[in-house]
């Protein structure tokens, strides 16, 4: 028999309706919450980009570190500016409650607003050019000028000799800014290569800088580091294409990237760079070698190898200057600029600027000095906005971001 | 199958209710109800619209337009259930302050932002 007690089903009517409505309400405060934290993560994000825009607008007045802040004092952002390899490393951290964000990114200076194809220093020589060479951008040359070149039953093909203004260089090449360190944190850790045991490694800008010391002469291989890493060796090392490095330093006399090798790395040596054929080191990498020596001193671009930021190959003796050589064999292509106190062999294309002592070119029957042929220097292929290495000391940088961390 | 229900009717003995006790679950049902009803119009009412997350999605737009086309001027975008003002200040040299105000039925925001100013160089 069914009992017909109203009251009864009345009150659990409304049970079973206060309970769907108390967790109606339950859910939609714990969704607005999350949007809440959602909308102010938002904000946060935000400070922290306008804060950084500030910090880099600044980093030429500003210190090594500080703070700053945007619209409201509620999103603070301290900031340490400080060296990697080339370029200036930015890193911030903005903070609200218990959220943070980290951002690092490396910053270059773009002061340079001429545009100089070639700098060829003035050592009573005109530049001699043949077969299909074109320079695009504006020049500066020995007061002897440039002349087409007859070479191998070869002559200039072109319209032009240089497709811009031709000016006078002076007997030196401009003067470099000094690089003391490559990198300015002074905590670090080192490991042997062994020790990863091939486990790939990521170190963050945030921690101290981990140095990995190759065995004299070893071959890198199957191995992946990333980060805040500088790989060093007391000799020379050979970097296998199934190697993975990306934005990490390298310190060594010499190094050796396989064919096909890829990688966006910093060198830094003493006696040999060579990128083997089809070998990529990708933006923003960059070569540097500040040696004087009795012994060849060379970074070899091999065929269809590419290199996009720049090279450095400099020293104190003129007497080196005559070992010193870039060679950028046909195929090869440069993106940045090219800085030589010394040889520069051309048969490539060069994306930017090149500074050299002088020119040279090797063929089978016989040795050319100052002759470019079949090479390319265009300056005007440059995008505006490109971020090459700060070679020269300038008053007036403006900072850019080159790429986030 | 008639049969068969009749006798189950038949069998069901449903003791009837007083008429006041009926009185009073109706009326409890009734504010029951009525209370969730307004529980439920008030939780939809202060959620943010639906204008409100079309209005934040067209100052993202609009903050990378500024950012690409190097627009710095003051301007008013009316759409049909928001609108959006864009005020531009500069900050300091190189960069400028551009302020979005997003305005709904129910909401106000305010989303600043710092813009760098992109000096364009001239050419022969």
């Amino acid at each position: 028999m069914l009992k017909a007690s109203s009251l009864l089903y009345a009150i659990f009517v409304c049970m079973i309706v206060s309970l769907l409505c108390g967790s109606l309400i339950i859910i939609f405060n714990y969704q607005y919450r999350l949007k809440q934290q959602y909308f102010l993560e938002e904000e946060l994000v935000r400070a922290s980009a306008a804060n950084f825009l500030q910090v880099i607008n600044k980093s030429e007045e500003q210190g090594t570190e500080g703070e700053v802040q945007f619209n409201d004092e509620r999103f603070t952002t301290s900031y340490t500016i400080s060296k990697w390899g080339f370029y200036n490393l930015v890193k911030t951290k903005t903070f609200f409650r218990r959220d943070t964000l980290y951002k690092s990114a490396l910053i270059g200076g773009t002061s340079k607003k001429e545009k100089i194809a070639l700098y060829l220093s003035d050592l009573d020589k005109p530049l001699n050019i043949g077969g299909a060479t074109k320079i695009q951008g504006d020049v500066q040359l020995s007061k002897y000028g440039v002349k087409p070149a007859y070479i191998n039953n070869q002559s200039f093909t072109g319209t032009k000799l240089v497709h811009g203004v031709i000016g006078v260089s002076g007997k030196r090449l401009p003067v470099l800014q000094q690089f003391d360190d490559i990198i300015s944190n002074q905590k670090i850790t080192e490991i042997l290569l062994e020790e990863l045991e091939g486990r790939p490694l990521y170190n963050s800008f945030y921690k101290p800088t981990i140095i990995v010391h190759v065995d004299e002469g070893q071959t890198i291989d199957n191995i992946s580091l990333s980060g805040n890493i500088i790989l060093q060796s007391k000799d020379s090392i050979y970097i296998g294409n199934t190697t993975t490095l990306k934005n990490i330093l390298i310190k060594a006399p010499s190094v050796v990237f396989d064919d096909n090798f890829k990688g966006v790395v910093q060198v830094f040596a003493k006696k040999v760079v060579s990128l083997r054929r089809g070998a990529q080191l990708q933006y923003p990498s960059s070569i540097y070698i500040d040696h004087d020596s009795e012994g060849k001193i060379e970074v070899l671009l091999e065929v269809e190898s590419k290199l996009a930021g720049g090279i450095v190959l400099t020293g104190n003796s003129y007497q080196s200057s005559l070992n010193r050589m870039v060679t950028i064999e046909k195929d090869a292509t440069v993106i940045g600029d090219v800085y030589c106190y010394g040889i520069t062999q051309l048969k490539g294309k060069v994306i930017g600027t090149i500074y050299t002592d002088r020119f040279y070119l090797k063929t089978a029957s016989s040795i050319y000095e100052n002759y470019i042929v079949d090479g390319e220097i265009n300056r005007l292929e440059l995008p505006d906005n490109f971020i090459g290495l700060p070679l020269f000391s300038n008053e007036k940088t403006n900072y850019e971001l080159i790429k986030e961390l | 199958m008639k049969k068969l229900i009749m006798s189950s009717l038949r069998n069901c003995k449903l003791q009837a209710s007083s008429l006041i006790e009926s009185v009073m679950a109706i009326a409890i049902i009734s504010i029951c109800i009525s209370m969730a009803t307004l529980v439920y119009v008030k939780l939809l009412q202060s959620d943010y619209e639906l204008a409100y997350y079309k209005a934040k999605q067209k100052i993202a737009l609009l903050h990378l337009k500024t950012i690409e086309e190097q627009l710095f001027d003051d301007e008013v975008y009316v759409f049909e259930s928001y609108s959006v003002t864009k005020q531009v200040t500069a900050y300091s040299p190189g960069i400028s302050q551009v302020d979005f105000e997003l305005k709904t039925k129910t909401k106000t925001e305010t989303q600043h932002f710092l813009i760098k100013v992109t000096t364009i160089e001239e050419t022969d």
